[in-house]
């Protein structure tokens, strides 16, 4: 495996309220390697989100980093200035959202999007020049460079999207952090997004981060998984080795419990219980609860650092505790 | 599973005509519609899981709720147990309501905040005059015992927020199953849910079909859950249904180029069985000005120019699978 052009080390992301703090992401530890597409899969509240806008230092206040390292080719970005982070947000890590008819802004046309997003970074482009550059982009997408006389309103769903990628990639980014980006799109149009996000890789020898809760697009992208749960990312490999033998409890269950149409399932897994809450999760490790293979150990000690095979896996059955 | 129809959707079209302002109505334009159902038929039997799915805008909710009588049809008739229930009002179709039953998308939304959840679930029993305020309360308690609500007295008395969304879910269930419907209908009834509490929704209305004697009809997009759930599926395209039958028909031998891009498209939990062929380009067009002669043609792979003049036929391929296509062999 290349080197890791980012790797969160024992990241920790915290927000007071007044019940008391909710541990969003604790001790977070996930490399990306360089090239690859790595798939960060959990259910809502699970802190997969946060853990996403935290590597932009975009977590928005009361809640912060509680602790932990961001490294980033080489630099801890929990330690940058926020002038710096304006300087690495959108020209080396770029963020593409789930819902892009909010994340565009409806009063103005599509180019200005652009052209804004250039200027902001200041590498001293001429108009001319970035306006080439933009309908390169947006060709390349599959999109007239006509249309960016238009405002966000006029395009489709799976196009809005595709802007929503060509402004994440305008700058030539390293890294580029998708949160759910076809959770609003059709299945055909997400398929079609899929195939150009896996094209664009190639081209752009982009690193991905690709943040979603349907097993199924972490399937059809990614190179490895992560598996986050209440906070903490549970296990940790590659696509096909994971899908083909999850270890951890809750990745078993999860895999078992969605229904799949190639096969012929006669029925589905039902994990018993709800995701905890993260403002006091239970003690020991937080999957405990709902766990059908918990032991006396889960109840007390959380399971942490524990590989088997080579693969992170934080549950008691493996590694050297394994019973 | 006997072979009597329960419901019979004939010829039956929505359309919403689209707002137009002050003085484009002077000057008299014509009006335009959104055509969101546009003539379809097809029955729901006794005691099957009714699957209907299509992309957003394809019209599988309007109908859903088309046949529930909470929108008036345009066209059309809905036949329930051979009483034709399309121009039902007033104190009839209030007392007609019991027969049929909604679940909805946003189980929260659904829920009255303000009414816990005993009274949420037995609402409808006090709308539909059920019984005295003892048997409401045993009915209640019965239904809730159903969906695993328990214990009944604690739950019975929080309010909706206080509850998990799967619990919330199960509440919208008991009320559904409160006045013993015969058709719950049940509209993308998982899309909110957490990915480990989907499974188990999906487990409980499939128990309680058989429990309570129900029949469903499952509008999604999702056509993986329409697999593990449905007997038969329906596949609606921009208003139309372009292909039906039973799941084994339309997933393994699908013949409506749409139906086998729809399929395509689906992501595969499975890395191993990762897609390699392209799917038709475009996205659905316009409901309001929807495509001449077969709808699809503007994305279909293998549309030849007749396609854009002449609106294909259903074709029967099996006594139960159907597809609307001029090209199929």
């Amino acid at each position: 495996m290349n080197d890791p052009i980012l790797s969160l080390q024992e990241l920790s992301i915290h927000y007071p309220t007044f019940d008391g703090t909710v541990k969003a992401v604790d001790r977070a530890t996930l490399d990306l390697p360089t090239g690859k597409v790595v798939g960060l899969v959990g259910e809502s509240g699970c802190g997969k989100s946060t853990l996403g806008l935290s590597i932009l230092r975009l977590v928005r206040p009361p809640g912060g980093i509680a602790g932990g390292k961001i490294v980033f080719e080489g630099e801890d970005l929990v330690k940058k200035k926020e002038s710096d982070m304006r300087a690495i947000r959108g020209s080396r890590i770029a963020m593409v959202f789930q819902d892009p008819m909010t994340s565009l802004n409806p009063l103005v046309r599509l180019d200005r999007h652009f052209l804004e997003t250039i200027a902001s970074h200041g590498n001293g482009m001429s108009k001319d020049q970035a306006m080439e550059r933009i309908e390169t982009l947006v060709e390349r997408l599959g999109i007239s460079h006509s249309r960016l006389h238009e405002f966000p309103h006029q395009l489709s769903g799976g196009m809005r999207q595709r802007i929503m990628i060509g402004l994440g990639l305008i700058l030539h980014p390293r890294l580029i952090i998708a949160d759910e980006p076809t959770n609003s799109l059709d299945v055909i149009v997400e398929a079609h997004f899929l195939d150009l996000l896996n094209d664009l890789k190639e081209e752009y020898n982009l690193t991905i981060l690709l943040i979603t809760h349907n097993m199924g697009i972490v399937a059809e992208l990614a190179d490895r998984v992560a598996v986050m749960y209440a906070g903490t990312i549970v296990e940790e490999g590659d696509v096909f080795d994971l899908f083909k033998n999850p270890l951890h409890p809750y990745t078993q269950g999860l895999l078992a419990s969605i229904p799949n149409i190639k096969l012929d399932q006669s029925s589905l897994y039902t994990m018993s219980g709800s995701p905890p809450n993260l403002i006091d999760p239970p003690a020991g490790c937080s999957f405990h609860p709902r766990c059908p293979r918990a032991m006396d150990i889960c109840r007390q000690k959380e399971p942490r650092g524990i590989t088997e095979n080579g693969r992170r896996v934080e549950c008691f059955l493996y590694g050297e505790g394994a019973a | 599973m006997s072979v009597q129809n329960l419901v019979e959707v004939q010829n039956l079209k929505k359309y919403f005509p689209v707002s137009t302002s002050f003085i484009e109505g002077l000057l008299s334009r014509e009006r335009l519609f959104v055509r969101a159902v546009d003539d379809i038929s097809f029955t729901i039997r006794k005691g099957e899981v009714m699957g209907l799915c299509g992309e957003s805008g394809c019209g599988k909710t309007t109908t859903g709720r088309l046949i529930m009588r909470l929108l008036d049809a345009t066209e059309g008739s809905i036949t329930f147990e051979d009483e034709d229930i399309t121009e039902l009002s007033g104190g009839r179709l209030r007392r007609f309501r019991p027969n049929m039953q909604m679940v909805f998308q946003d189980p929260h939304a659904s829920l009255n905040p303000r009414m816990t959840v005993a009274e949420n679930i037995g609402h409808s029993l006090t709308v539909q005059h059920f019984g005295t305020r003892q048997e409401r309360q045993e009915r209640i308690n019965e239904v809730m015992e159903s969906v695993a609500l328990t214990p009944v007295h604690d739950i019975s008395r929080r309010y909706p927020h206080l509850l998990s969304g799967g619990q919330k879910q199960r509440v919208v269930l008991a009320r559904a199953l409160a006045v013993n419907p015969k058709l719950v209908v049940a509209d993308e009834p998982i899309a909110m849910a957490d990915v480990s509490v989907r499974a188990l929704i999906l487990e409980l209305m499939l128990k309680l079909k058989e429990e309570y004697n129900l029949t469903y009809l499952f509008v999604t997009h999702d056509l993986a859950t329409a697999k593990y759930v449905c007997d038969r599926v329906a596949i609606m395209y921009l208003g139309v249904i372009v292909e039906i039958g039973t799941i084994n028909e339309v997933f393994e031998n699908p013949k409506h180029p749409y139906t086998q891009a729809l399929l395509s498209a689906v992501p595969v939990p499975d890395p191993a069985a990762r897609r390699q062929h392209a799917i038709p380009r475009g996205e659905i067009p316009s409901a309001v000005n929807p495509p001449s002669g077969c709808r699809f043609h503007t994305r279909c792979p293998i549309a030849d120019e007749q396609c854009s003049r002449i609106v294909p036929d259903m074709v029967d391929i099996s006594p139960t699978h159907r597809a609307a296509c001029r090209l199929i062999r």
